[in-house]
């Protein structure tokens, strides 16, 4: 087991209790998603694994040792990508790579090495003259994410590292956060995304107010709730009168209008949009455009607590 | 040593840092240089006006009486008289100071104000009395069988006493008091690298701070080798600062360079404690609060040890001597000032007593803030 948290609870001096009772393993070689939304307890979470916080009770190992502070055997092993950009604007990106991974490797020339192949990882081959502050916001995360990962680290921990990044520099994040999964790293995400998670992680588990409320793959996740599939149908002007022929359907679950936009939910089984179509043109309602989507995260997450993951 | 060198270049890069420790004080240096330049010609070796009262023959006269700034002005205008006279004299502020000679031999000096002027007479009678009492020890002692010139040779004191005793200056100027001040301020913005190097370390400070403690490298030394990179830059920046003063400005600090030097590395390292303390200190407070500490200390530390207004050291001296103690700036201001002014060490070592004892406090504050590595929340 790379991380095996046992009953770890924790509350802030104000008396938010961040982590109740929290207990999950992580597995060697999986990609391992917290997912939760903002004060769910995530980053609180990591700081514990990480040893940065104090909790008052609970046990935490990595790699089947106890995590200290001081445990300096088991923290050469572990690579941060915090939540905010933590590089010193005072050196440049090559610098900036050289000075983290020295902290963790001493030999000058394997460091040179690893610095050059973290650069290249990243894509920053053409920016490594550059102070930070000359970097958009989207290199500047994966220089971030470059000094995280130069020393070869076989855990990794990323704390919400695609906050405020454009989509091109976010598909990039995760399809490098993928290729150091294939290269052997063990990885720790935490996200309210819930798209990345499900697009990354082997292993889920959503935590709100500390507590995991549900865990498993994403497929577990899903097939936990009762909720099959979601129609969206575009229509030139909502009928209130078709509400009530689409209830009546089996095994609709509900059925509104959010201006132009219907939006029938329902369990698990056979799609409606035939049904559903057949109805529109019994009232002759015309449509545009249609759409149906699985249940997600998010419908997990609803189901479960009642609220939205991005509340 | 990579990490040293690292550090170096990271905080030579700081310009702002830079500035505030370095430039600033050269500015504000010409500032002084060009506002308190005159000073000099305006009357400084003024002779002092004192009267003596003395209840019994001793030689205090005739020292004080031939004592002299240089070879044309007199040190003091002495004026003999009674006791009744010398004190209406002194609450007129005819003369600066009463010195008064008793059937005893004791002798006791009033003042009515604290100022240059009554420092300078305070510290002339201190330096007497104790030469007085060790060439007496000694005849006492050796039963009069020591070579009384010998003796005097010895002490650097001439035999018809005509030479002032224990002033090493050779070249009194009222000025010096504003630029040892602005020393002192320039050795306690060392506060500012020390804040930045402790900022960078701790995870509850910054981002950064948390990236290197989950590091395998151990807190300590990364703590010591941030502190002597801030330390490195900042003595070179003060070596800098002193040579402008000395070459480019014509700033005089004696004839002990190297108490001078090693004045400031103290302070330099003082000042660099006492910004990290202050940062550990402060943990909840912003970074703008932060250095407004360090600034604040520099400058209004600064304005208390003569910075702006050379009086107001010898004021405070006087009348809330407390703060001598805790003003990081005064012990280096008038370490500076005695190194100048004073042959004897005493009061030199007296100030730096009082700098070291700061420092013992900001290190080990900084020390018992600083071993804790897992926090309540970041």
């Amino acid at each position: 087991m790379i991380v095996k948290i046992n009953n770890l609870t924790k509350t802030y001096k104000s008396g938010i209790k961040a982590l109740n009772n929290l207990s999950f393993e992580v597995r060697q070689g999986e990609i391992f998603g917290l997912l939760g939304p903002n004060g769910s307890g995530k980053t609180t979470c990591i700081n514990c694994i990480l040893a940065l916080l104090k909790y008052e009770t609970g046990s935490i190992e990595v790699f089947d040792q106890p995590m200290s502070s001081t445990n300096y055997d088991v923290k050469q092993n572990i690579g941060v990508i915090t939540q905010n950009v933590a590089v010193f604007d005072e050196l440049t990106v090559a610098e900036n790579i050289d000075y983290f991974c020295s902290l963790y490797i001493k030999c000058k020339s394997l460091r040179k090495k690893y610095v050059e192949e973290a650069i290249a990882f990243v894509s920053l081959e053409d920016f490594t003259k550059f102070y930070p502050r000359k970097l958009s916001g989207g290199l500047l995360r994966r220089l971030h994410i470059a000094c995280g990962i130069a020393h070869h680290p076989k855990l990794i921990l990323l704390d919400e590292p695609t906050v405020a990044v454009d989509p091109q520099s976010r598909n990039k994040i995760l399809e490098g956060i993928k290729k150091l999964n294939e290269q052997g790293a063990t990885i720790i995400y935490t996200s309210h995304y819930m798209e990345e998670v499900e697009q990354l992680c082997d292993y889920i588990i959503i935590l709100d107010k500390g507590q995991i409320v549900a865990e498993g793959t994403k497929e577990d996740l899903k097939s936990s709730i009762d909720l099959g599939e979601t129609i969206e149908i575009e229509l030139k002007e909502p009928q209130p009168a078709l509400l009530s022929d689409i209830l009546a359907l089996p095994n609709v679950v509900s059925a509104t209008f959010k201006e132009n936009m219907l939006i029938v939910k329902s369990g698990k089984g056979k799609s409606h949009i035939p049904t559903v179509l057949k109805i529109l043109e019994q009232h002759q309602c015309e449509y545009d455009r249609i759409f149906s989507e699985l249940p997600t995260l998010n419908d997990v997450f609803l189901e479960i607590t009642g609220k939205q993951l991005r509340d | 040593m990579h990490l040293y060198k690292t550090r170096l270049k990271c905080l030579l890069r700081n310009k702002m840092l830079v500035f505030w420790t370095m430039i600033f004080p050269i500015v504000l240096a010409l500032f002084f240089r060009m506002a308190f330049g005159n000073l000099k010609e305006t009357g400084f070796l003024t002779t002092i006006p004192i009267a003596i009262v003395e209840g019994n023959e001793n030689d205090l006269f005739t020292v004080m009486d031939q004592a002299l700034w240089n070879e044309e002005t007199p040190m003091f205008l002495i004026t003999k008289t009674d006791e009744t006279s010398a004190t209406l004299l002194l609450h007129d502020r005819t003369v600066s100071g009463v010195i008064i000679v008793s059937p005893t031999n004791s002798i006791t000096v009033q003042f009515q104000e604290a100022g240059l002027n009554e420092t300078i007479i305070k510290s002339f009678l201190d330096q007497y009395l104790q030469t007085t009492s060790l060439i007496t020890t000694l005849m006492v002692e050796s039963h009069g069988t020591l070579p009384l010139n010998l003796l005097l040779e010895q002490l650097s004191i001439q035999e018809n006493n005509i030479e002032p005793i224990g002033f090493g200056a050779e070249n009194p100027d009222p000025m010096l008091s504003y630029f040892y001040a602005l020393i002192g301020m320039a050795l306690v913005y060392g506060g500012f690298w020390g804040s930045n190097e402790l900022i960078d370390l701790q995870a509850n400070l910054s981002a950064k701070g948390m990236r290197v403690s989950i590091g395998p490298t151990k807190r300590l030394k990364l703590l010591l080798t941030n502190l002597s990179a801030a330390y490195t830059i900042h003595l070179l920046e003060i070596l800098l600062f002193l040579a402008f003063l000395v070459f480019g400005l014509g700033i005089s600090f004696g004839s002990r360079p190297l108490l001078v030097i090693l004045l400031c590395a103290v302070g330099s390292f003082t000042g660099i404690s006492f910004g990290a303390f202050t940062t550990l200190l402060l943990k909840r407070a912003s970074e703008g609060t932060k250095v407004a500490v360090t600034t604040i200390t520099g400058v209004f530390g600064g304005f208390l040890s003569g910075m702006m207004y050379a009086n107001i050291k010898f004021w405070i001296m006087t009348n809330i001597p407390i703060l001598t103690y805790i003003n990081p700036v005064s012990p280096i201001a008038d370490g500076l000032f005695s190194l100048y002014y004073f042959e004897s060490l005493d009061r030199f070592f007296f100030n730096m007593t009082i700098l070291l004892s700061m420092l013992v406090i900001f290190i080990g504050g900084m020390g018992l803030l600083f071993r804790r590595d897992n926090y309540e929340s970041i």
